[in-house]
């Protein structure tokens, strides 16, 4: 595992450079922004797929580089291919980075020993339940729906809860799955300023 | 793992970390230039932690998982998130699973198979099916409203639990701050003058007593679980003389120790941290440890069960993370096993 920030930045995101790479993932205003909410976490799961840590700062490393490339007039036909191109450099440089004393990756990934989660589920319930009551009603019905009862009965809840908003069995677990992905960033938020306010 | 198809299979695999370079790579262009892909793989990542969290694999396929999937600290972030969000869930369950028995229409079904041709016996039926319903719903009110009741008691039973276990844990480790400084002092005293015994005894009756304050603080199950308080000062590393070791009392039904490690800025935003035999065995380590705040200051708490710990001398390092693991602090601890 590489556990190591980004190599340092000569260049910083402007409000202009924003607005290019927005244009340039979707002429709506509101789709461009879901956009950059796919391609953010098609980074994050390519850096946690490599074991390079902080994927999240790693993904917006390379939306940075983009952004730049942008601004400074590179013409882009393939935004997803010429992303996935500048996340296979950064790769290569943070495997270069040399490694702090006594810390090779090697080490790391045999040491490393699943901490105990009991502390950390008890902390975040109070978020949990904050982010929640945060959905749209309609989210927050669907996804206590989707995890309640046992086998049987959870199967034909499902079938049920598809057929109640319209969507294919597929289509539901896609729903559902980016509900968690907002929750996550809820609580991740919640935590944040936890630790800035306290 | 159990999987279905061979996309899902490539999935799982990609997941745990399990394909070749070439693979890999194959997979993440896919990533990349297809969308449905990528939520096809995302849900498929979702299920992976559901089976993880829920308990569905088997011993094999969580070792594969803990091995192959926990090798980050984002990821073991989601696994805490989805493990918090099923234990909502479970919280949830008494108070949903009640709701279709209030609109079950059993009533009508009843009617319909004791339907006769007499019309006094329709009536007669009629009338006793009504009073069945109407026992029925009653029975059924009454159980959801037992149920509410039961369900809202333990709300409030746990919520008190662990309000009240937050300002035990709060006390004990302002007691052991207080314990800490007068260990310290009596050090200082003893260092400093060979002849002013009237002192130290009277320091040593202090640290009794505090000791005594200590042992007599009512625990949430007596003795299951302790905290210890490592502050920073003349046990971090670099500090004058030979550190002291803190010492930790064990109880045969002591499960969970807690560990709080004191900070001083500047303070970083994660940090590695790790207990050793002393001598170099490593015990457990906890990556990327956000720091915490209290009124006192900002510290990092570690949890681990009791089990692991035997009588001995053991070392707790903390580094700060992504910073080329700069030592900030290190403490010796000696465990005593009662």
């Amino acid at each position: 595992m590489s556990y190591l920030p980004p190599p340092k930045r000569d260049w910083e995101m402007t409000p202009a450079a924003f607005g290019k790479l927005l244009a340039c993932l979707h002429p709506d205003h509101e789709r461009a922004g879901e956009e950059y909410e796919r391609i953010r976490q098609k980074l994050i799961i390519y850096f946690e797929g490599r074991k390079c840590s902080p994927a999240d700062e790693h993904a917006d490393e390379v939306i940075n580089r983009v952004a730049r490339r942008l601004d400074e007039g590179e013409d882009v036909r393939d935004l997803n291919r010429y992303v996935f191109g500048v996340a296979r450099l950064l790769r290569l440089e943070i495997i270069r980075q040399p490694q702090s004393e006594g810390e090779s990756n090697e080490h790391l990934g045999r040491l490393m020993v699943f901490p105990d989660l009991d502390a950390a589920v008890e902390d975040r319930m109070d978020f949990l339940e904050r982010c929640l009551n945060s959905l749209a009603p309609e989210s927050k019905e669907m996804i206590l729906e989707y995890y309640q009862g046992e086998k049987r009965e959870k199967i034909d809840s499902r079938v049920l809860l598809a057929k109640r908003f319209g969507l294919s069995a597929n289509g539901l677990k896609v729903r559902v799955c980016r509900i968690r992905a907002k929750l996550e960033d809820c609580i991740k938020d919640c935590l944040r300023r936890l630790g800035k306010s306290d | 793992m159990q999987t279905k198809t061979p996309e899902a299979d490539v999935m799982a695999k990609y997941l745990l970390g399990e394909l070749s370079d070439a693979e890999q790579e194959t997979v993440e262009e896919k990533l990349f230039l297809d969308d449905d892909w990528f939520d096809r793989l995302r849900v498929a990542e979702m299920e992976l932690i559901d089976r993880y969290v829920q308990g569905g694999m088997s011993q094999k396929e969580r070792s594969q998982f803990e091995r192959g999937f926990l090798t980050t600290p984002d990821k073991i972030e989601k696994v805490t998130n989805a493990k918090t969000f099923m234990r909502h869930v479970e919280q949830l369950e008494p108070a949903r699973a009640i709701e279709p028995e209030t609109s079950r229409p059993f009533w009508r079904s009843l009617a319909s198979y004791f339907s006769f041709q007499s019309p006094a016996m329709q009536y007669a039926m009629a009338a006793a099916v009504l009073l069945l319903a109407v026992g029925g719903a009653w029975l059924v009110y009454d159980r959801m409203r037992l149920r509410r009741e039961v369900y809202e008691a333990r709300n409030q039973q746990t919520k008190q639990a662990r309000e009240s276990d937050q300002r035990m844990q709060q006390q004990r480790a302002e007691l052991q701050q207080a314990l800490d400084q007068k260990e310290k002092e009596l050090q200082q005293q003893l260092a400093r003058s060979q002849g002013k015994d009237q002192e130290i005894d009277k320091l040593k009756s202090e640290i009794a007593g505090l000791r005594r304050q200590q042992e007599t603080l009512p625990l949430r199950q007596p003795g299951e679980a302790i905290t210890t308080v490592l502050s920073a000062g003349p046990r971090s590393r670099g500090a004058r003389g030979s550190p002291e070791p803190v010492s930790i009392y064990l109880k045969p039904q002591t499960k969970k120790l807690s560990l709080r490690v004191q900070l001083k800025p500047p303070i970083a935003l994660r940090y590695n941290v790790s207990l050793s035999q002393e001598g170099g065995r490593p015990v457990k380590e906890w990556p990327g440890v956000r720091p915490r705040r209290t009124r006192s200051g900002q510290y990092l708490g570690v949890t681990m069960a009791a089990s692991l710990l035997s009588e001995g001398d053991y070392v707790l390092r903390a580094h700060e993370a992504g910073r080329g693991g700069k030592a900030v602090s290190e403490y010796r601890i000696k465990v005593f096993r009662k």
